[in-house]
């Protein structure tokens, strides 16, 4: 029997738990490619006009892999720590995909919900296991397995930094589908790296720091990911000596609903500061590389001479309104 | 402290009525019109929905005429929305203005904080009194919300057209003007009274439609550009999903008591949706098919642009439109949205569903 994982969302940060648990079961994992231009082709026809860039690839994925599997994976995550949310097309994104994709294959759509205080683990193996008549007994092992995975994996991303040796480094923000998914960011991650800049990313740094400095909102922030990235950006705008950060990236896909806040907000708070230079890449199905190749270049030079001749004012001289 | 709020259909009346009669000094902000939206886009972040630019005009026109304080309520849902508080305070400091705010939510469910704040705005600390102006002002929203739908169902049965609109617009200019409960009670039932002088034409069957979608695109008139007007004026019955009082109703006295009113419409969701992802797409769903079910001819959704929950109900509608074989459309509003093209699509729509009704007959 063949599960199929669409590669797109949130597969970069959970794929290693749904991994080891069907493998684990005894069942075979059928993965879509990576991203290229059919798959996001499939998935710019079947999907509504008005969801972001990752929607639809996902729905590119989902259409490619339907006819080549039994059962689909498609899971729902509607928190991944106490108190918070996904956004709420990540809450209804099994939904999205029944109602506008036809002739899909029996889909397998557990909950991830850990919002609130009494979490029911069992409730999402459960249905995670609902169509495949397996003992939960060993499923729940599986999953306990699979959860040591996510782990490891975790733990390998967040030191893989360390071991590598650059002058320069780069803070990128951006949700780990757009970050991940080299096409839909064109390369962007190589590109960088092969300027000669060390690329920081929220995984590479300490919760510690990321909630101290998220914590400093006048308000809780309610999305995981929100958290992360406005943390991250606090933090990087905060000590950017300390972590030796020249630039602040972030990449965000054209009408995302979280980053319209998150990258409003640091985009404010360095404005108010004049101290970090700071970029906002937007990318969509239209974009072209050339476009983001020259505003790479023409950032990262931008860097370097402020390095050299050093007199931090901006040309246009004050710091002054978005018009 | 004089104290301002964002416009949202209805809530104007009721905070006319709360504050008044607390004896806090308030201003309204000027119905919002081009301008507010022009001001609102220009300074607020690119992608944000379109309630937040309208606000942030709002505001903008309320602080010129003297106000210094917001209010505004806040949520801790996923919705975009929670954060409104917290980015509108940014955008007003990088403007310049120093104004303060108070929102309306209990921060991790501090309800003692919540009950604070409100002692705050309203000057006073004995709850008794702002409960009994609470309910006041909730019974005014709950009638302006009735005597608009009861216009907007003869407006569509009138024989000399036009006639309604008149009356809308008399009524629109007083309920500026008159101060406290009594008066504007007065000024309902008068404008009730005129109503009924109105010829209605009897052998007219209006055809039915519902409006669903996001609450403020619904329940404001200026950025879905009176579309329960327009389509009254069509002469077409509409009758729309959410009203700022029975909102109100639900979250201030149903959910914090663990019921809810909205049984019906969960239940008429559950083949599609079987829980709150955030915003209103339960209710989207749940009032189509309702909708559906009970004979309506059509379904309009409205949401602003990006709209995240709004965007999941949008691509579950195709399967609720084949399963009971009624035309939906959806329309998508912001601040470049055009009036003509968007009446010609209202028109087109209208004709349709006439011609699906007299193939029927």
């Amino acid at each position: 029997m063949k599960i199929g994982i669409p590669r797109g969302l949130l597969y970069y940060y959970y794929f290693p738990l749904w991994k080891t648990f069907y493998e684990n079961l005894g069942f075979k994992i059928i993965l879509s490619p990576e991203t290229n231009k059919s798959i996001l082709d499939l998935g710019v026809k079947t999907c509504v006009d008005e969801a972001c860039l990752p929607v639809k690839v996902f729905h590119g994925h989902v259409e490619y892999l339907k006819d080549k599997v039994d059962f689909l994976f498609i899971p729902r995550h509607t928190s991944l720590s106490y108190g918070e949310f996904t956004c709420p097309k990540l809450c209804g994104l099994p939904e999205m995909i029944i109602n506008s994709i036809t002739k899909l294959p029996k889909v397998i759509k557990p909950d991830f919900n850990l919002h609130g205080k009494n979490i029911n683990i069992d409730k999402t193996i459960k249905e995670m296991i609902e169509p495949l008549n397996i003992n939960i007994k060993q499923a729940r092992l599986a999953f306990f397995n699979g959860l040591e995975q996510i782990r490891i994996h975790k733990e390998k991303v967040f030191k893989e930094f360390h071991f590598k040796y650059h002058s320069k480094r780069l803070l990128v923000l951006s949700h780990p589908y757009t970050l991940y998914d080299s096409f839909i960011n064109m390369n962007l991650l190589k590109k960088l790296e092969n300027m000669g800049y060390l690329v920081i990313t929220i995984d590479n740094i300490e919760d510690i720091k990321i909630n101290y400095y998220a914590g400093k909102l006048p308000k809780k922030m309610f999305w995981t990911f929100g958290r992360q990235l406005i943390g991250s950006g606090l933090y990087g705008i905060a000590e950017k000596e300390k972590i030796g950060i020249d630039g602040i990236i972030y990449l965000s896909s054209f009408a995302c609903g979280l980053d319209s806040i998150i990258a409003d907000y640091i985009e404010r708070q360095i404005r108010r500061r004049n101290n970090i230079p700071f970029i906002q890449l937007i990318i969509d199905e239209h974009t072209g590389e050339a476009g983001l190749n020259t505003r790479i270049e023409a950032f990262t030079e931008m860097m370097e001479r402020r390095k050299l001749y050093d007199s931090n004012f901006s040309s246009y001289g004050k710091c002054i309104y978005r018009s | 402290m004089i104290v301002t709020f964002p416009h949202m259909g209805n809530v104007y009346i009721g905070a006319k009525v709360l504050m008044e009669g607390l004896g806090v000094d308030i201003v309204i902000p000027p119905p919002s019109s081009d301008k507010t939206l022009e001001i609102g886009s220009t300074y607020s972040t690119e992608f944000i929905c379109a309630p937040l630019k309208i606000n942030i005009g709002n505001y903008i026109e309320s602080i010129k005429k003297g106000a210094d304080t917001v209010l505004i309520t806040g949520s801790n849902g996923p919705c975009r929305f929670g954060f409104y508080g917290v980015i509108e305070q940014e955008i007003l400091r990088d403007m310049g203005y120093d104004v303060e705010f108070i929102i309306f939510e209990a921060p991790e469910g501090d309800v003692g904080e919540l009950i604070r704040r409100i002692q705050k705005a309203t000057k006073t600390r004995n709850i008794g009194r702002i409960a009994k102006q609470i309910i006041k002002a909730q019974r005014a929203i709950i009638t302006a919300d009735r005597l608009e739908r009861d216009m907007l169902n003869i407006e569509a049965r009138e024989v000399k057209k036009g006639s309604i609109r008149m009356l809308r617009k008399i009524y629109k200019d007083e309920v500026e003007k008159v101060k406290g409960e009594k008066e504007l009670m007065n000024l309902i039932k008068n404008t009730y009274n005129e109503m009924t002088k109105v010829q209605i034409n009897k052998d007219h069957i209006p055809l039915k439609i519902g409006l669903i979608g996001e609450i403020y695109t619904l329940i404001e008139p200026y950025i879905n550009f009176h579309v329960e007007e327009k389509l009254a004026n069509l002469g077409v019955e509409v009758h729309r999903s959410l009203y700022i009082g029975d909102w109100l109703s639900e979250h201030l006295v149903y959910r914090p008591m663990g019921l809810t009113k909205e049984v019906k419409i969960r239940k008429a969701a559950k083949p599609y949706l079987d829980r709150c992802i955030g915003g209103h797409a339960w209710e989207t769903i749940g009032y189509a098919a309702h909708y559906c079910q009970s004979g309506y001819d059509g379904i309009i959704q409205l949401l602003p642009f990006g709209c995240m929950p709004e965007i999941v109900a949008e691509s579950i509608l195709p399967t609720i439109q084949r399963d009971y074989n009624i035309p939906l459309m959806t329309l998508v509003l912001d601040e470049l949205t055009g009036d003509t093209g968007y009446l010609t699509r209202l028109e087109a729509f209208v004709d349709m569903i006439e011609r699906k009704r007299e193939r029927r007959k």
